[in-house]
């Protein structure tokens, strides 16, 4: 992982901004940390602005832009009733096409700052946020309530990832944590060794179970997706999301010296313990709660915090934001094509991921080669 | 066989040699007129026998090798037996109908559609299966197949049941394969129990056949269709494989009269086709659209697929506003019972269905999934079942029986 970059306190590089996207790009990565921050989120706020709206004008039924708006401004509160937008238009756009959009930035944004925390603490750029189980536990608690019939509830079975996810991590904790020394690298290998047999648990269970619908509701789930997004679901999610992305950007000053190395770290005032307990305590949180509303969609964690990295530097006070919302604006892109590309027909969300976030790395990639030496 | 004509003319010199030496003696006239009147006896009694061979020849050892036959000659009798004379008539003795199993000429995978006796060869994808005889030991890897065959032949001859066979909601022989052994998915498990042949559908995955047909296991692959008619051939091809070629015949029979049964009683209903959505709950939202069986099932009763029309191929997943968009006037639901009302509670209460014909007009069915999702004849059952929702009108009356299980 490349040392945390000198800033720059120079405002010439405010004259570099130019709103072509190379030199906006050149610009961020030389300008001063917190205006790269400042000035990546509003390009990201106004980028999820306009994909939210566009998103919200199509998709299988046909809903005019004015009658999209009509019933957006109603839901808003700025008309108490649509005035051109009939009833089905209505519920559509209020309680269809909103709360999936608000649940997959919410996912994609959780899942990238979780995966930015994870490669901060383990200094490991392959470190994604089911690294030490976290999703592997979620699956095995779902598969779980599906396999005993109780996958009815809409809410059964999000409860179940999320109580799997947190099993893992304690069981991975506790494991770690035996001996004399708690090492990262006894962590990190206790996890993935706790994933593998956590994913092979899954496939047992998907194996074992008599019912082929149940086994087929398993495959389903494990692919991932927004389908069935419910203002309900948005309602447990959001506010663990928001509140888990805010520590960590509050954490992100701490996160850049535990990159210099623990004993400076120690030296200027970080208790790097604690700090690793609850980073990881945090990110698995926030993986849970993705994985328990939206199943597994692989990518988003590992590639978002690596791209804004390449992009803005290394500096957590910009990255941890800008993962955040760069997360949330890739997952709404995904699952925009996801639900219209083969209109009425959806794609899991988790395909498009995969598909999408390969190419835009590697070009992101070959375009920034030597940050990426850094990195 | 000697004819008696035959016979005779073996006796014939016998008794000329014998006639010869008598006349050839010349010792006086007591002597010749005692030869005389022998010889007069003998003519008398050669006569007499010759009277008697034409009208009941008597059986005679031969030495010439009977060439054999494939129909078998009475044994004649010595003395005819008359038949006694009754009050009630004898009735004429009627032959036995002889099925016309000329339809087998016209399915697919017969290698010789004249052959009904054994041996008897099939070919399919996987190359040409000979069977010798009856077979007593038979692999289905699909459920659809399964089904075929317990209807053709029972099921005994079937080796191994999977888990899901016996699966209530999706299968419809569960009461017939109690006593079958269940096996896992391993395919070495099917090695194992050494069947006299495997059959497959198109979905089976192709390295499991390459497997068993290394370990010398004969295949056949048929393809099982999504409509009902498009089945018969594989039910006739799965018929002549087991040798149950005329109840293959009557089985096919009994799905064209059923279906015929359907599409008679309602060709004279509205023009306007009910819209209907097959659906089902799995996680996220499934339809089914072209190239489904459920989509066959639809037509057949009269029916049009909404999922067809909005574009769906096969089963697809969608969200609850594909199904807004697609505004159907009927939802049936294919999924076990439990899940089913669940789902259907679901797009009951979703706000945006509000207004589409199914929700508004209280319209969504949980329907039995075993005859909606099979690949078999059993989809006659999802047929009518079918039709009795979208013309209760009509078929109010009518009670639409299950199949009966196999009764030789």
């Amino acid at each position: 992982m490349r040392p945390i970059q000198r800033e720059h306190h120079s405002a010439d590089h405010l004259k570099t901004v130019s709103y072509r996207p190379a030199r906006l790009i050149a610009a961020l990565q030389t300008s001063p940390v917190i205006l790269k921050a400042i000035i990546g989120s509003i390009i990201l706020l106004a980028l999820i602005a306009a994909l939210t709206i566009t998103a919200l004008t199509i998709g299988p039924l046909d809903i005019p832009y004015s009658h999209t708006f009509d019933a957006l401004i109603s839901w808003i509160g700025i008309r108490t009733e649509p005035v051109t937008a009939n009833t089905t238009e209505t519920a559509v756009i209020q309680t269809i096409r909103l709360p999936r959009i608000l649940l997959s930035l919410t996912v994609g944004a959780a899942l990238a700052t979780a995966g930015t925390i994870m490669q901060a603490i383990f200094r490991n750029p392959m470190a994604d946020p089911g690294i030490i189980g976290t999703s592997a536990g979620g699956a095995l608690g779902a598969v779980i309530v599906i396999a005993l019939g109780l996958s009815t509830s809409l809410f059964l079975l999000p409860i179940g990832a999320f109580i799997g996810s947190v099993i893992a991590l304690t069981i991975v904790f506790a494991i770690a944590a035996t001996g004399r020394r708690f090492s990262i690298a006894t962590l990190l290998l206790t996890g993935v060794a706790i994933s593998s047999f956590l994913s092979a648990a899954v496939s047992a269970v998907i194996i074992t179970t008599d019912s082929i619908t149940a086994q087929r509701e398993m495959i389903f789930w494990l692919a991932g997706g927004f389908e069935t997004s419910r203002w309900s679901q948005l309602a447990l999610s959001a506010p663990v999301a928001i509140l888990g992305i805010i520590i960590a950007i509050l954490a992100s000053r701490d996160l850049n010296l535990l990159l210099i190395g623990d004993e400076e770290a120690e030296s200027l005032g970080v208790r790097v313990k604690h700090l690793r307990f609850a980073m990881i305590t945090l990110a698995s949180i926030l993986t849970a709660v993705s994985v328990a509303f939206s199943g597994i969609i692989a990518f988003v964690g590992l590639i978002v915090p690596h791209a804004v990295r390449l992009t803005v530097g290394a500096d957590h006070r910009a990255v941890m934001i800008l993962s955040a919302l760069s997360g949330g604006l890739f997952m709404l892109f995904a699952d925009t094509l996801a639900r219209t590309l083969l209109s009425p027909a959806e794609i899991r969300v988790g395909v498009i991921t995969a598909f999408l976030g390969a190419p835009i790395f590697i070009l992101i990639l070959l375009t920034n080669k030597a940050r990426a030496a850094d990195l | 066989m000697k004819s008696p004509f035959t016979k005779k003319k073996e006796l014939n010199p016998e008794r000329k040699t014998t006639m010869k030496s008598t006349f050839t003696e010349k010792k006086g006239i007591k002597n010749m007129i005692r030869n005389i009147a022998i010889s007069s006896l003998l003519i008398v009694i050669a006569s007499l026998s010759l009277i008697n061979c034409t009208t009941e020849p008597e059986p005679t050892p031969t030495f010439t090798p009977v060439p054999p036959t494939s129909i078998p000659i009475p044994e004649p009798t010595a003395t005819p037996t008359p038949i006694p004379p009754t009050a009630t008539p004898i009735p004429e003795p009627t032959a036995e109908p002889t099925p016309d199993l000329s339809t087998y000429a016209q399915i697919p995978g017969i290698v010789d559609p004249t052959n009904f006796g054994w041996p008897r060869q099939i070919e399919s994808s996987e190359g040409v299966v000979t069977t010798e005889a009856p077979v007593k030991n038979a692999h289905m890897l699909s459920l659809g197949h399964a089904e075929i065959m317990l209807a053709l032949v029972g099921p005994k001859p079937l080796s191994a049941t999977y888990s899901f066979y016996s699966d209530p909601q999706i299968s419809n022989i569960t009461d017939q394969i109690t006593d079958i052994p269940v096996i896992g998915f391993d395919p070495e498990e099917v090695v194992a129990l050494e069947p006299d042949f495997a059959i497959v559908s198109r979905f089976t995955d192709a390295d499991l056949v390459a497997i068993l047909k290394e370990a010398g296991i004969p295949v056949i692959r048929t393809s099982l269709e999504n409509s009902t008619e498009g089945n018969i051939p594989n039910i006739l091809l799965m018929a002549y494989a087991f040798g149950a070629e005329q109840r293959g015949l009557q089985l096919a029979d009994e799905i064209q009269t059923r279906l015929q049964y359907i599409q008679e009683t309602i060709q004279n209903e509205d023009p306007d086709k009910p819209l209907v959505l097959s659906t089902a709950f799995y996680d996220s939202i499934w339809v089914a659209g072209t190239d489904s069986t459920e989509n066959g099932i639809i037509i057949a009763a009269g029916g049009t697929n909404a999922a067809t029309e909005a574009g769906i191929e096969s089963h697809q997943q969608v969200s609850i506003e594909s199904i807004v968009a697609m505004n159907p006037d009927i939802i049936i639901i294919t999924q076990p019972q439990e899940s089913a009302i669940e789902y259907a509670n679901m797009l009951k209460n979703e706000p945006a269905m509000q207004n589409v014909p199914a929700v508004k007009n209280n319209n969504i069915f949980t329907v039995p999934p075993n005859y909606f999702t099979t690949l078999s004849h059993w989809n006659i059952r999802g047929i009518e079942t079918l039709a009795a929702i979208l013309y209760p009108q009509i078929f109010s009356e009518n009670q639409f029986e299950d199949f009966q299980p196999y009764n030789p």
